[in-house]
This record gives C-alpha cells, sequence and structure tokens, in this order.
C-alpha cells in the first residue's frame, strides 16, 4: 500500500480477491466480493466498514480459510490462509456465537487452549486471566448455554485470544455488549495493537472502528470504495478549531474579534462536549460497585496480563 | 487512540521472521495425538449431552430385558439361548449399527450446522485430525455401549438360564460350551451331496485333531420325497479308525430341516472318526440327503461362551467402526437431514451385500440367464450387473463378519476372523473412509452464510 508506514511484509495480502457463492446446480447467485486488493501490515489495527451484505464478513472467512476465493490471491503470513502454522498465530472471533453450549466457560476456554499444545499450566493461568479479564470470573463454572448475548460475545473474544496470536480477526467485536463491555474491547484492542499485534476489524459501527482503527477499508456491495489512514480520510484542511481554556465571557469575545479582524470573516464559537459513551461510562463507574453483576459478568477488570505483555508463559508444551 | 512507538516497531521486525511456536510443532506426533484427544473427548461430551448415551443404553435395556418377555420360547435352555442370542444381540446390533452411522454423520453435519466447525477450523487443527477425534471419540461410545450390552447380556442369559424350569447342569453346561465345527473329510477335494436310499448305509470320516470331551455331531437332512416331513429312524454308529470300538449306536427319530445333535464318547487325540448312518425309513420308502458339507459336521468343545461373546463383541465393534466411518463421510459432504437419510441408505446397501452380489452375478431379478432378451434388455441387464459389480467390489464382506452366523448354534469365533475383521473394517475401510472425509472436510467451505 502506497500510504504504509510500515517497512515489513504484510500480514495480510489480498489480490483481485473475489468470491461467487453458489447454488445447489454450481449456478452463480451472488458476488459477495468483487476483485479487492488490500495489505495489512505488521502492528496495524486495519478495520472493514460496511453496511450490511457489503462482504465484509466473507472477507474475513476467506482471509481464515473458512471459504475459497473464486479469483484472485490471498496470503496470509506469507502462506495460503489453509496453513496450519498461520493458523496457529491466528485468533478469530465470530459474528455470532458457535461456542458448545454444554460446556462451562472455564471447559471452553480450557478445550480450545488445548487445541494449541499449550501446557497445562500455562493454559490454567491463561484461562483464569481471561476470565478475569472479560469479567467472567464468577461465571466460570456456568454452561455457555446459559449466558447472554453480551457474555458469549466476552467468551468469543477469550477463546480468539487464548493463544496470544500475533493477528487477531475480530467480527463486529463489540456487537451486543453494553457501553462498559465496547469501551473495555476497545481498551484491549489498544493494549494488543500497542504489543504489537496486528487486528483486523470488521463492524458497521462507525464509533468502534474510529476508535481504535488506523486504516479503514470501506465495502459495499463487495467492492472497497475507499481505504486508507482514518486520519488522513477524516481530516478537513479547509476547517481550523483552536482550544482555549477559559470561562470568561469578555476575552472569549475579544479572541472572536481578533480571528474575525485576522481571517476578514466570521469566527464560530462552541464549547466541547463529550461523547455519550463517554458520559454513560463515567456515571456508571461512579454508581456501580466493583462486584459482579445478577447475570455473573462483573465490570471493570484489568487487561489478563499475558495479552499485555507483563508475563509471559511459554507458549508451547513441547 | 495508540500510535506507532519504538517498542511496537521492534515487535513487528520480529513477527513475520519469528519460528511458529504452535504450527511447527503441530507436526509433532505428540502434540498431534494430544489434539484428537482433545477432540476425541469433547465429541463423547457431545454425545453424552445430546442425550444420545442415554438413549443408547435404554435402547439396550429395553431389547435385553423386554424383548425375552414379548417372544415366548418353549421355556428350554435351547430357546432362551436362541431368543436371547438370535433375536436380542441381533436387534442390538441393528440399533447399534443404526445408531453409530447417525452418530457419525450427526457429530459432522451438525456441527457444520451449527457453525462449532468454524471455530475449529481456524484452530491450529488438520482435518484429519479433526476426523480422527470424532471417529475416535465415536468408538469410545461404542466401546462402552458394546461392554454394556455384553455384561448386561450374559448376566440376563444366566439369570434365565438358572430360573428355567427343565434346565440341568449338564445341559446349561451344554449351552454355553463352544465348539469348532469339523467339516467331512472328502477324498476327492469337493464335497459331493449325499443322498442315502431306504436300508442304504453312508459312511463319512472326519479328522479330529484332539478331544478334550465328548463331541457333538449336528446334522440336517432334506426327505426325499420332500412331502415327507414326520420324523424318520435313522441308525447312527461312530466308531474310530484305530479302535473300532464303537463310540455311539443309536437309532434316533429325526425330522427333517431340524438341527439334531448327539454326542459321542470322549476320543483319543489325533483320531479319525468313523461316522455311519443307515437309513431305516424303508415304508413308505424315503431317501435322506445331505445337499452341503455344512449339513453334517462333528463339533469339538473349544472353549466357553463367555469367550465366544467377547470376539462377537469385537467383531460388531469393528463393523461400528465401519459405520460411524460411513455416517460421518455422509456428515462430512451434506446437512444434518439429508447425511441422515444418506448414512442410513448406506447401511442399508451395506448389509445388503449378498443381494447385491446376486445382483451382479446374474443381473436383473426378473430376467433368467438362458433368456433371449431384446437388445434394450440385454444392456439394460449389463448395465445393471455392471453398476452392482463395482458396489459388490466397493462393499466390505460384511456378511462374512457376521457374529450371528456363529454365535447362536455355539460355534467358535475364530481368532482369525476377528482378527481378519479388525483388519478390514477397523483399519481398511475406516482408514480409507477417514482419509476421504478429511480431503472432503478440508475441501469443503465451512463458512458458507446460513440459508
Amino acid at each position: 500500500m502506497k500510504d504504509s508506514i510500515f517497512p515489513s511484509a504484510p500480514i495480510v495480502q489480498a489480490g483481485g480477491l473475489a468470491k461467487t457463492f453458489h447454488d445447489f446446480w454450481r449456478r452463480p447467485m451472488v458476488r459477495a466480493v468483487n476483485g479487492i486488493s488490500f495489505e495489512v501490515r505488521p502492528g496495524e489495527v486495519f478495520g472493514f466498514l460496511g453496511p450490511n451484505g457489503s462482504g465484509k464478513s466473507t472477507t474475513l472467512r476467506m482471509m481464515l480459510g473458512l471459504l475459497k476465493p473464486s479469483a484472485g490471491e490471498l496470503r496470509v503470513f506469507g502462506s495460503s490462509p489453509h496453513n496450519v502454522a498461520s493458523k496457529a498465530r491466528t485468533g478469530y472471533l465470530p459474528e455470532e456465537s458457535c461456542l458448545y453450549s454444554f460446556l462451562t466457560a472455564s471447559e471452553t476456554l480450557m478445550f480450545y487452549g488445548s487445541l494449541f499444545n499449550l501446557d497445562r499450566t500455562v493454559l490454567r493461568e491463561r484461562v483464569r486471566q481471561l476470565l478475569e479479564m472479560t469479567g467472567l470470573q464468577y461465571a466460570a463454572g456456568r454452561r455457555v448455554g446459559e449466558f447472554s448475548k453480551g457474555m458469549l460475545r466476552r467468551m468469543g473474544i477469550a477463546q480468539a485470544l487464548i493463544n496470544d496470536p500475533d493477528l487477531i480477526i475480530l467480527d463486529e467485536p463489540t456487537s451486543g455488549l453494553d457501553p462498559i463491555g465496547c469501551r473495555q474491547v476497545k481498551d484491549l484492542i489498544l493494549t494488543l495493537a500497542g504489543r504489537g499485534k496486528t487486528i483486523i476489524i470488521s463492524s458497521h459501527l462507525l464509533a468502534d472502528i474510529e476508535n481504535v482503527c488506523e486504516r479503514v477499508a470501506i465495502m459495499n456491495n463487495g467492492n472497497i470504495l475507499v481505504h486508507g489512514r482514518l486520519t488522513e480520510l477524516l481530516e478537513n484542511t479547509s476547517l481550523c478549531r483552536f482550544s482555549v481554556e477559559t470561562e470568561s465571557a469578555e476575552q472569549i469575545r475579544a479572541i472572536l474579534d481578533f480571528l474575525t479582524r485576522q481571517i476578514g470573516q466570521n469566527a464560530k464559537m462552541d464549547h466541547p462536549r463529550k461523547t455519550l459513551e463517554q458520559f454513560f461510562i463515567e456515571t456508571l463507574e461512579q454508581a456501580l460497585p466493583a462486584s459482579k453483576s445478577p447475570s455473573g459478568v462483573a465490570y471493570a477488570e484489568k487487561i489478563a496480563p499475558f495479552l499485555a505483555g507483563k508475563e509471559s508463559p511459554g507458549k508451547d508444551a513441547s | 487512540m495508540s500510535r506507532l512507538g519504538p517498542e511496537k516497531r521492534n515487535i513487528h521486525s520480529v513477527i513475520l521472521n519469528k519460528v511458529p511456536a504452535i504450527g511447527g510443532s503441530a507436526s509433532g506426533g505428540k502434540s498431534s495425538c494430544l489434539r484428537i484427544a482433545a477432540i476425541a473427548s469433547l465429541t463423547i461430551r457431545i454425545a453424552i449431552n445430546s442425550r444420545v448415551f442415554s438413549i443408547a443404553c435404554a435402547s439396550i435395556m429395553a431389547v435385553l430385558i423386554g424383548l425375552p418377555f414379548i417372544i415366548k420360547g418353549d421355556g428350554t435352555p435351547e430357546s432362551i439361548f436362541y431368543i436371547f442370542i438370535n433375536y436380542s444381540l441381533g436387534l442390538l446390533i441393528a440399533v447399534l449399527s443404526l445408531l453409530a452411522a447417525w452418530c457419525g454423520a450427526a457429530a459432522v453435519s451438525l456441527e457444520i450446522d451449527n457453525r462449532q466447525m468454524q471455530l475449529l477450523s481456524v484452530k491450529p487443527l488438520r482435518a484429519v485430525e479433526i476426523w480422527t477425534g470424532k471417529l475416535l471419540g465415536l468408538m469410545i461410545m461404542n466401546v462402552i455401549l458394546l461392554f454394556f450390552t455384553g455384561v448386561l447380556l450374559y448376566a440376563m442369559l444366566q439369570w434365565s438360564l438358572a430360573s428355567a424350569k427343565t434346565t440341568g447342569q449338564d445341559l446349561r453346561r451344554e449351552i454355553m460350551t463352544v465348539y469348532r465345527p469339523v467339516l467331512p473329510k472328502s477324498s476327492e477335494g469337493a464335497y459331493k451331496p449325499v443322498a442315502i436310499d431306504p436300508g442304504q448305509i453312508h459312511q463319512w470320516s472326519f479328522d479330529l485333531p484332539y478331544a478334550k470331551a465328548a463331541a457333538l455331531i449336528k446334522y440336517r437332512f432334506i426327505p426325499s420325497p420332500f412331502a415327507h416331513q414326520s420324523p424318520m429312524p435313522l441308525d447312527w454308529r461312530a466308531s474310530t479308525e484305530k479302535n473300532a470300538s464303537l463310540l455311539f449306536s443309536n437309532t434316533i427319530a429325526s425330522s427333517p430341516h431340524m438341527v439334531i445333535s448327539f454326542r459321542l464318547a470322549k476320543t483319543a487325540a489325533d483320531c479319525v472318526l468313523k461316522l455311519d448312518c443307515r437309513n431305516m425309513q424303508t415304508n413308505p420308502a424315503v431317501t435322506v440327503f445331505f445337499p452341503s458339507e455344512h449339513d453334517l459336521q462333528a463339533q469339538i468343545p473349544e472353549g466357553n461362551f463367555e469367550t465366544n461373546l467377547a470376539r462377537a463383541l469385537i467383531m460388531i465393534l469393528a463393523r461400528l467402526c465401519f459405520f460411524a466411518s460411513l455416517g460421518m463421510l455422509a456428515g462430512t459432504l451434506f446437512s444434518f437431514p439429508v447425511a441422515s437419510f444418506v448414512s442410513l441408505g448406506l447401511l442399508a446397501v451395506s448389509f445388503s451385500g449378498g443381494f447385491v452380489r446376486q445382483l451382479a452375478e446374474t443381473g436383473m431379478w426378473f430376467v433368467s440367464p438362458n433368456e433371449n432378451l431384446s437388445r434394450p434388455l440385454v444392456f439394460l441387464n449389463d448395465m445393471v450387473r455392471t453398476l452392482f459389480r463395482s458396489i459388490a467390489t466397493i462393499l466390505p464382506p460384511l456378511d462374512r463378519f457376521d457374529p450371528l452366523a456363529f454365535l447362536p448354534n455355539g460355534t467358535l469365533i475364530p481368532m482369525e476372523l476377528v482378527g481378519q475383521a479388525l483388519l478390514v473394517l477397523c483399519v481398511l475401510y475406516s482408514l480409507i473412509l477417514v482419509l476421504a472425509g478429511a480431503f472432503c472436510l478440508s475441501r469443503r467451505e465451512i463458512g458458507l452464510p446460513t440459508p
């Protein structure tokens, strides 16, 4: 990508990627992805943004080897998405819960962790940390089938991170989460990005993408309409905003007069506002005790130490 | 919003170059076994939680406890044994086979339909590991079910024999003894059908390798004229080649078509047994006909029923392994409802191996070999024969590994046959199906949107 500032080879590289779904008789029905090209570099937080049915999830599933491209080329970690070695370094949160309803929260994480050949002690510690991080430590012994949608989402995130992956693919990560949960997920993404993890997010929630992504691709009808660095895409260079910390009406009037004289047109003044999300979280943080909710979900738990790089248990048992 | 810092840049430079810690070890046999074990243990839990396991246990109990009450025999130990082994165990084999095929189909297709396979597929697992793990889980479940079947069948059989009014210790012991069949010697190679006219005598000879206990002679015959169905007097005399003293001499009124047995006195080791049969039915004159070599055989006591039952259960396990693999292959190719039908259809085809082989030989069943057919019918007949010949080629010889061909008549199941069943059904056929299933699973698009 010409706007990439990263010198190393891309983690995900797609060229002319297309996907057509066929019916039973192999007749083409829907062209979900229409010859798109993009790259995701190491350490990037890359967002796919678009309305429902725009091809975001299909693109992610092709990256994971769950769907086969009809045309074009797709490489993950420099090899085919079906490569077992690249799968070992990938974490995936699907759009909908695909967990086994009869397993408890801790059994679920133990099962998925065991597929990565993690040492049992390391695995148990990671499970504990992930359950704490997702606020599910009080529901560790409960069956996943009894979980609410938000709790399932948290479980999905936890299972996606059990192997401390280098590439994390999150399909609608904040769907079904309450604002605090959304904030925690975003904080988690930023923490992981800070550790050099590559994160690909698909969402139609603009705030999610805006808060965490460095680069985005806006998709519609299987095409990428726009892609690039978010700061560059959103910047309006014809407008300037000045911030001044004062409550004096006289000072404000004097500044406005000065600006109007300098630029030859009326300058505007308004007060900065918090976002509703910020306001909501602040209000709840003041009101909520630091205990679990009736559903068994706890709030405001820290990032799992092994994900924050503060603890480095051996990944491999062998 | 995080921005790139020096620490982050350093990490980037190593991400692509670092050795894949987990993927690299994935090739190791031990780690592969651990992943297969994880999938197998999950499959068992799915079976238990979906109540398949409890339904299977309930079915086994219902058949073993309920069927002997429904099917009334004459109360003799032979009939009790026959009901338990032929009907109850026969029905259980059918139920367990259906269950194995259905569970196999469900184990894969339901996971794909419910999208749980998506999460498994993005983990560092090879398709063959997923498939093997699932098959292993199903087989462990089948082992437990068969063990339960064996224990319950044996307990019920012992209890029923003990409570049978006419049971004597000797008779019970005889029923619970397993025999090895010895066919009559034939000097000309192939066995020739034997016909004994009224007043005539025929001699058979048997090579008896040893005789730890008294041997049995079992026979059945066809009368000629066929309409004669009343018991006929046959005079049997048995002696050894070295010692002409009679081991047995008696006239038995025998009914045609029925299996009759009589006990010989204990013989010396490695002897040639001479068996004479005189047809005493002169008025009306009836010829006695032994068309097959299996119609007359000496049976040497060689083991107990418990050993034979264990061997039979191992043979059933080998068959279940094949059916489970067959179901799993159907589950890999189709969605759950279709896979269920297909697996049950394949099960039916596998069971009807004899019919398929017959059609492969003769062509269409309504066409006799000597009939002059029109050209289209000849072409059609050839097509049918070719089709069924190819099906017969790939079908496993299930009828060869049928434990019900041995257990009800107290014939010992040779250990070689058990080994062959394991080798052919568990290793050869299941391995082919595992590889085919894993290939199909790796080719299948797991992430297709739900309709």
